[in-house]
C-alpha cells in the first residue's frame, strides 16, 4: 500500500478521501458483507428452526446485491481506491449475473434432497461461505492490482475449499484437502510469476504506465516465463488445462448446488482477470500461442475425458473444463466482436450450467444418485423434466434452437474474423480444434437424453412424480436459453453497451 | 403502320350493362332457380320473360343505330392484351331475341312436359345455364371468349342430353355428343392458335382489321403492325390462311352436326323433347352457323369451297337418312342436320344473308315441329300404364291423330310446310334464297362445282317426301295403337294438350308463315333479308373468293323466275311421291307398320344413315383402340420398364451407398468414437489418484507449454 501511495504521490488524507468516496460505489460488496455478518449473528443467536431465517437473509441479501449492482449501471469507467478497483458496466453485468447465480444456488439447495437442505439451512457455515465466495468473485471482476487479484482469488479459493470439505464425510474431506493442496500449489506458482512481473516493472498496478513500459522493455523469454507462471493461478480458478485436474474430484464430492456455483462464478471471475491482463499487456507480447495452446488443450482434454464419465457431475466437470477453453477463444481474438462473444458465451454458459445442475439436482432428489445410469427411462415417466434436460444438453453442445448455438456461433465467427485479419495460423488451428471438439462433445452430452428416453425404467420403486414447483423453476431457467436463440439480438444489444476498456 | 392498341381501345357506356344483363339474367336464373323447389319453373320462366323483353327492347331501339362495341381488359401477358369485346350489331340483336324467345317458349312448354320429373328444378337450372352460355356466344365479338362459351354450351348440351342418365342410351348419347364436339373443337383451337400467332389478338375487330392489312407476297402471308410501340412482322406460308379458316370451320362441323361429325345429333334425341327443340334444333346447333357468320369475312376462297361442299353433302345425306326412320324425333333430327347443311352450304357459297335468314326461319319452324312432336309423345305417353307398354315416339303406333289432336295437327302442319319449302311459308323464302345464290355461284364457278347444286336440289325433293311421309303416317289414316296392343284396352284416346303445351307450339306454327317476314314470295322482298347484309371479304385479294355481290346482276335475273319454279316443282314431286307411298291404305303404309326395319339396300342405307356409325365403330374405332393399345403397350413396356429400370438402379445405388455408409462413414464415426474413447481413457488415467500426482502433472504440462513457446 505504501508503495502504491509512493508511486502515485498521493497524500494520506487525499487517499482516505478517495477510500471514503470509493466506499459509496461498493454498496453491493458492503451488502454482501452485511449479509454474511447477519447470517453469522443469526446462527449464533438462534438455536432451532433456523432454516427460514437463513433462507430469508441469504436470498434477500443476494437479491439486494443484484439490485444494487443494477442501480449503479453506467457506461462510464469509475476508478476507485487510487485505481486499485475499476468499476465498469462489464463488471456490473457480471455482478448481477453472479448474484443471480447465488440466488439460483439457494433455489437448487432449497429444492434438493434432505441432506443438501440440511447442510445449507441447518447451520450458517455454508451460506456464509457462499457469500464470501461471491464477495471474492465481485472483487475479481473489478480489481486492477495484482495484489488485490491474489487476495480476491484466495478469498474465492478458501471459501471453495471450506465448501468442499465442510462436512465430516471422508470422501468430501479428501476432495477438500486435494483441492486445498492443489490450490495452494497453483497460488504459489502464480505468486512467483507475479513477483517476476513486479521485478520487471516495479508496480502491481496493471494499468499504470510503468507496468506497460516495464513489460515493453523486458526481453521476451523471461516475460513469457513470468506470464505463464502468473497465468497458472488464473487458470486454476478458470479450471483450464493444465490446472484443471482438481475439478472432477471436487465436483463429484461437493453437493450439487455448490458445484453449480463453482462451475460458473469463479470461472467467469477468473476469465475477467485473464481478459484484463491480456488487455493491459503491451502488444509486443504475443498472447495468442499461450492461450491457444491452453484453449485447445482444455477443450480436447475436457471433452475426451468427459466421454467415459459415469457420473453426471463428473461429466459436467470435464465439460466445464472444455467450456473454459471456448471462453478463452474470445480473449484470444483480441477484438471488439471477440469480447462481446466471450461475454455472451460466459453469460449463456452461466445460465446453462445452473439449469443443468438444477435439473440434475431434481433427478438426484428422486433417484438419490448423480450417476448417469440412474437416469434410465426417467424421461418417459417425467417427460417435461426430460425435455428440459434435453434442451439444456443441446444448448451445452451448441446446437440450435438454443442460446448455446448462438454463443458458439458468435465466438467462432469472431475467431474466423480475427483469422481473416491477422492471418495467424494458431487461430486457424484453434478454429479447427474448436469445431472438432464441438462434435466430440455431442457424444457425451447426448448420453443423458439417450438414457432418459431410450432406456427402460428400472423397476426399483422410485417415486417418479415430479413436483410442479420444480417444473416451473426448471422452465424459467431453460426459457432464457430458447428465448436468447430466437431473440439473440437482445443480448447482442446489451453487449454493445458494455464498456470493455478499464 | 397501325398499332394494335389503336384498334383495341377500351370503351364502355351505361348501355353496356343493359347488354350484359342479357347474360346476367339467365345466369342468375341458373344460380337461384334451385332455391324455389316446386315453384322453380315459374321463377325461371319469369326471369326469361324479363330477358326476352329486354332482348326485344334492345332490338327495337338499336336495330337502326350505329354499331356499338364495348371493350375492356381481361388480363395482360407481357405485350399481349387479352380483351373482352361485346359487339352490338344486327346479328347479335336478332340472335338474342330468337334465343331468348324460343328458350322462353321451351320453359313454358316444359312446365307441363316435365312436371312429373323428380329433378325438375335441376332441369330448369340447366336451361338457365344453356341460355346464359348461348348468350355468351352471341354477345362476345372475340374468338377466345366465344370459344369459352362454345364449350359451356357443349357442357349444358351434354347435361341435358344425359338428363335421364339412368337410361344407358341417354348417358351414351351424351358422351357421344361430347366426344364428337371435342373433335371439332380441336380444330377450333387450332384455328385460334393460327390467327393468334399471326395477329397477337383474339379480338375479332383486331383480327379483321389486321386481316385487311395483311398481304400475300410470294406465297407468304405477311402482316406488319405495331404492338405497344414494338414493330411486329409476321410472315407465314399462305396456306396457313386457308388452314385457319378450315380449322375454325371444324368447330362449326362439330357443333352444327355437319359431315363427318353429324352422327351425335340423332342420338341426342335421347334428351327431353323440349330440349331437343331448344338446343338440338333451334339454337345451339345453329351456333356453328353463327360462328361461320362471325368469321365469314376472314375465310378465303379455298376454305369457303370446303364449307360449301361439306354443307351440301351433309344436307343430302341427312335428307336420305330421314326418309325411312320410324322414330318421329329421329326424322326431325335428320331433317335438322339436313337444314343445317343448307345453312352451311349458304355460308360456303357466300350467301351470308340467305344462310342467316334460313337459320332464323328454321329456328322457328323446327322448334315448332319438335314441340308439336313433343305434344304427341307426351299425350301418347299418358296412355301408357302397366298393361299397355309401347314406344310413344314410334310413328308405327300413331296414325289418324288429326282427328284426335286437331290443334297439334295444325301447328305441326304449318311448321312442316315451312320445312318442305312451300310458298307462303317462311322456309320457302329462305331456302329459295339459298338455291338462287347457289345457282348463280355454280354458273359463275363452273367446272365440278355443279355437284353441290345437284345435291341441294335433290334434297328439296327428299325434304318434301319425308315431311309428307311423316304427316301421312302420324295424322292420317287410322289410329294404329289399339290394333297393335291387341288384348289390352286403352283407357282413353289421345287429345290435344293443355295451354302450356299448345300455346308455344301454335305460336311457332304461326311464325312459320312467310307473312311475318314480308308479304312476298322472294327473299329480297323480306325486311329481315335486308337487315343482314352480306359483308365484303377481308382476306388478301389473291386468296379471296368472289363475293356474290360482285356477280353481275344478269346472272340473277334469269334465275329469279326459274329457281322458285323449280323448287316448288321439286317440293311438289316430293309431296306426290309421299302421297303415293304413304297415303292411308297405300302399299308401303300397310307394310310399314309391321316392319322391323326397311328392306332393300337403299332402305338400309337410309335407315342406318349411310352406315356411318358402323363405319366409325367397326373401322375407325378399332383403329383408334389399336393405336391406344399400342401406346399403352409402349407406355407399359418401354416407358414403365425404363422407369422400373431407373428405380432398380436407384435401389442398387442405395445398397451401394448403404454399404459405403456402413463400412466407410460409420467406420469413420466408430473410429472417431473409439479413438476419442481411447484418448479419453488416456487423459483420464493421467489425472486420477493422488494429489501429488495432480500437482506434478500440472507442473509438467506447464513446463511443456513454456518449452513449446520458447522454441
Amino acid at each position: 500500500m505504501r508503495a502504491v501511495l509512493a508511486q502515485q504521490n498521493i497524500s494520506l488524507t487525499n487517499f482516505l478521501n478517495q477510500v471514503a468516496e470509493g466506499l459509496g460505489y461498493l454498496q453491493p460488496e458492503i451488502t454482501l458483507v452485511a449479509t454474511l455478518i447477519l447470517l453469522l449473528l443469526f446462527d449464533l443467536i438462534f438455536k432451532k428452526n433456523k432454516a427460514f431465517g437463513f433462507t430469508a437473509i441469504a436470498s434477500i441479501g443476494f437479491a439486494l446485491v443484484g439490485v444494487l449492482a443494477l442501480l449503479q449501471w453506467s457506461s462510464e469507467t469509475v476508478s476507485l481506491f487510487g485505481g486499485m478497483l475499476s468499476l465498469t458496466n462489464f463488471s456490473l453485468l457480471l455482478k448481477v449475473a453472479f448474484s443471480f447465480g447465488g440466488l439460483v444456488t439457494l433455489l437448487i439447495a432449497w429444492r434438493g434432497k434432505d441432506e443438501i437442505k440440511a447442510e445449507f439451512f441447518k447451520s450458517g457455515e455454508t451460506l456464509i461461505m457462499l457469500a464470501a465466495l461471491l464477495l471474492g468473485a465481485f472483487f475479481m471482476t473489478m480489481t486492477m492490482n495484482l495484489l488485490l487479484v491474489y487476495v480476491s482469488i484466495e478469498l474465492v479459493s478458501i471459501a471453495s475449499y471450506i465448501l468442499t470439505g465442510l462436512t465430516g464425510d471422508r470422501k468430501r474431506s479428501e476432495a477438500g484437502i486435494k483441492y486445498l493442496i492443489f490450490g495452494a500449489a497453483s497460488s504459489a506458482i502464480m505468486l512467483y510469476g507475479m513477483s517476476w512481473l513486479y521485478g520487471f516493472t516495479g508496480t502491481l498496478q496493471l494499468d499504470s504506465d510503468s507496468f506497460y513500459a516495464g513489460l515493453t522493455a523486458v526481453p521476451m523469454l523471461p516475460l513469457i516465463i513470468a506470464m505463464v507462471l502468473t497465468l497458472a493461478g488464473f487458470l486454476f480458478k478458470l479450471g483450464a488445462f493444465p490446472l484443471h485436474i482438481w475439478s472432477p474430484d471436487v465436483y463429484e464430492a461437493t453437493p450439487t448446488p455448490t458445484v453449480a456455483m463453482f462451475s460458473a462464478i469463479p470461472k467467469l471471475a477468473a476469465l475477467t482477470i485473464v481478459f484484463r491482463l491480456v488487455q493491459l499487456t503491451p502488444d509486443t507480447f504475443d498472447w495468442v500461442p499461450i492461450l491457444t495452446i491452453v484453449a485447445i488443450a482444455s477443450m480436447t482434454v475436457g471433452n475426451f475425458s468427459a466421454l467415459w464419465q459415469k457420473d453426471a457431475k463428473r461429466m459436467l466437470a470435464y465439460s466445464s473444463i472444455a467450456h473454459a477453453g471456448f471462453l478463452l477463444v474470445g480473449i484470444i481474438t483480441h477484438s471488439e466482436t471477440g469480447n462481446e462473444a466471450m461475454l455472451f458465451y460466459g453469460l449463456v454458459y452461466l445460465i446453462m450450467n445452473f439449469a443443468a445442475f438444477f435439473l440434475i439436482n431434481q433427478f438426484e432428489s428422486i433417484t438419490g444418485s448423480t450417476k448417469i445410469d440412474s437416469l434410465k427411462g426417467l424421461g418417459r415417466s417425467m417427460p417435461f423434466a426430460g425435455v428440459l434436460m434435453v434442451l439444456v444438453m443441446v444448448s451445452l453442445t451448441g446446437l440450435p434452437p438454443t442460446a448455446g448455438f448462438n454463443a458458439k456461433l458468435y465466438i467462432f465467427s469472431a475467431l474466423w474474423e480475427a483469422f481473416g485479419q491477422q492471418e495467424n495460423s494458431w487461430l486457424l488451428w484453434l478454429f479447427i480444434f474448436g469445431l472438432f471438439n464441438t462434435v466430440v462433445s455431442l457424444f457425451y452430452y447426448l448420453k443423458i437424453p439417450y438414457m432418459l428416453f431410450f432406456k427402460e425404467l428400472q423397476p426399483n420403486g422410485i417415486q417418479t412424480k415430479g413436483r410442479s414447483a420444480d417444473y416451473i423453476i426448471g422452465t424459467l431457467l431453460v426459457l432464457p436459453l430458447l428465448l436468447l436463440f430466437f431473440r439473440s439480438d437482445w443480448f447482442v444489444d446489451l453487449m454493445n453497451t458494455i464498456n470493455f476498456v478499464f | 403502320m397501325i398499332d394494335l392498341h389503336e384498334i383495341l381501345t377500351f370503351n364502355s357506356s351505361p348501355f353496356m350493362y343493359l347488354v350484359l344483363a342479357l347474360m346476367a339474367v339467365p345466369l342468375f336464373s341458373f344460380f337461384t332457380t334451385g332455391l324455389f323447389g316446386k315453384k322453380a319453373p315459374l321463377w325461371a320462366s319469369f326471369l326469361l320473360l324479363l330477358n326476352t323483353g329486354l332482348a326485344v327492347y334492345l332490338l327495337l331501339t338499336n336495330i337502326h343505330a350505329e354499331l356499338q362495341n364495348f371493350r375492356g381488359q381481361w388480363f395482360q401477358l407481357g405485350n399481349i392484351s387479352i380483351t373482352l369485346n361485346i359487339m352490338v350489331d344486327e346479328l347479335m340483336l336478332i340472335m338474342s331475341v330468337i334465343v331468348n324467345f324460343i328458350s322462353l317458349l321451351v320453359h313454358v312448354f316444359s312446365m307441363e312436359y316435365m312436371k312429373h320429373d323428380k329433378r325438375l328444378s335441376l332441369y330448369y337450372r340447366y336451361l338457365g345455364l344453356f341460355t346464359f352460355s348461348m348468350m355468351g356466344i352471341v354477345l362476345f365479338y372475340d374468338l377466345l371468349l366465344m370459344f369459352v362459351f362454345w364449350e359451356l354450351v357443349g357442357l349444358s348440351s351434354f347435361l341435358l342430353i344425359g338428363f335421364w342418365f339412368e337410361k344407358k342410351s341417354a348417358s351414351l348419347a351424351a358422351n357421344k355428343a361430347f366426344i364428337m364436339n371435342r373433335i371439332g373443337d380441336a380444330g377450333f383451337i387450332t384455328g385460334l392458335m393460327i390467327l393468334f400467332t399471326q395477329f397477337q389478338s383474339f379480338d375479332l375487330e383486331a383480327i379483321k382489321t389486321l386481316m385487311l392489312l395483311s398481304e400475300i407476297e410470294d406465297g407468304n402471308w405477311i402482316v406488319h403492325f405495331m404492338n405497344n410501340g414494338e414493330q411486329v412482322f409476321n410472315s407465314i406460308d399462305g396456306r396457313w390462311l386457308s388452314a385457319a379458316g378450315i380449322a375454325l370451320f371444324c368447330g362449326a362441323v362439330g357443333k352444327s352436326a355437319q359431315f363427318p361429325l353429324q352422327i351425335w345429333l340423332p342420338d341426342a334425341m335421347e334428351g327431353p323433347t323440349p330440349v331437343s327443340a331448344l338446343i338440338h334444333a333451334a339454337t345451339m346447333v345453329a351456333a356453328g352457323v353463327f360462328m361461320l357468320a362471325r368469321i365469314f369475312v376472314i375465310l378465303d376462297a379455298q376454305a369457303l369451297e370446303v364449307v360449301a361442299i361439306v354443307g351440301a353433302v351433309t344436307a343430302f345425306m341427312a335428307a336420305i337418312a330421314a326418309l325411312s326412320q320410324f322414330d318421329i324425333k329421329k326424322v326431325l333430327a335428320y331433317s335438322t342436320i339436313s337444314q343445317l347443311g343448307y345453312m352451311v352450304l349458304a355460308m360456303g357459297i357466300g350467301a351470308y344473308s340467305a344462310g342467316l335468314f334460313h337459320l332464323i326461319t328454321h329456328a322457328f319452324f323446327k322448334a315448332g315441329l319438335f314441340l308439336s312432336a313433343g305434344i304427341i309423345i307426351h299425350q301418347l305417353h299418358a296412355l301408357e300404364d302397366k298393361d299397355v307398354s309401347f314406344d310413344p315416339q314410334d310413328m308405327r303406333v300413331m296414325g289418324g291423330l288429326r282427328k284426335h289432336m286437331p290443334k297439334t295437327f295444325f301447328a305441326f302442319l304449318f311448321c312442316a310446310l315451312a320445312l318442305a319449302g312451300l310458298p307462303g311459308f317462311s322456309g320457302f323464302l329462305s331456302k329459295d334464297a339459298i338455291l338462287l345464290n347457289l345457282s348463280a355461284w355454280t354458273d359463275h364457278k363452273g367446272g365440278g362445282f355443279y355437284i353441290p347444286e345437284v345435291l341441294a336440289f335433290a334434297t328439296v325433293i327428299f325434304t318434301a317426301f319425308y315431311t309428307f311421309r311423316m304427316i301421312f303416317l302420324v295424322f292420317f289414316g287410322e289410329f294404329r295403337l289399339p290394333s297393335l296392343i291387341q288384348d289390352a284396352k286403352l283407357k282413353a284416346l289421345p287429345k290435344d294438350g293443355n295451354a302450356k303445351l299448345m300455346v308455344p307450339a301454335l305460336l311457332l306454327g304461326a311464325l312459320s308463315l312467310s307473312l311475318w317476314f314480308g308479304f312476298t314470295l322472294e327473299a329480297e322482298g323480306s325486311w329481315l333479308y335486308h337487315l343482314i347484309e352480306t359483308p365484303v371479304f377481308l382476306v388478301p385479294v389473291s386468296y379471296a373468293a368472289t363475293s356474290l355481290i360482285d356477280i353481275p346482276e344478269r346472272y340473277f335475273e334469269a334465275l329469279h323466275t326459274i329457281i322458285p319454279a323449280v323448287s316448288i316443282g321439286f317440293a311438289f314431286i316430293g309431296f306426290v311421291l309421299a302421297y303415293l307411298a304413304y297415303k292411308p291404305g297405300a302399299k308401303l303404309e300397310k307394310a310399314f307398320v309391321n316392319r322391323r326395319e326397311p328392306v332393300g339396300p337403299l332402305g338400309q342405307i337410309s335407315f342406318y344413315h349411310w352406315y356411318q356409325d358402323s363405319l366409325y365403330t367397326k373401322i375407325i374405332l378399332p383403329f383408334i383402340l389399336l393405336l391406344s393399345r399400342c401406346l399403352a403397350w409402349f407406355d407399359a413396356q418401354i416407358i414403365d420398364r425404363f422407369l422400373d429400370g431407373l428405380a432398380k438402379l436407384a435401389v442398387v445405388l442405395g445398397h451401394v451407398t448403404k454399404w459405403f455408409d456402413k463400412y466407410f462413414v460409420d467406420g469413420l464415426v466408430n473410429l472417431t468414437a473409439t479413438t476419442s474413447g481411447k484418448v479419453g481413457q488416456l487423459t483420464r488415467s493421467i489425472q486420477s489418484g493422488k494429489v501429488q500426482t495432480f500437482v506434478v502433472m500440472s507442473f509438467v504440462f506447464l513446463l511443456l507449454i513454456l518449452l513449446l513457446l520458447m522454441f
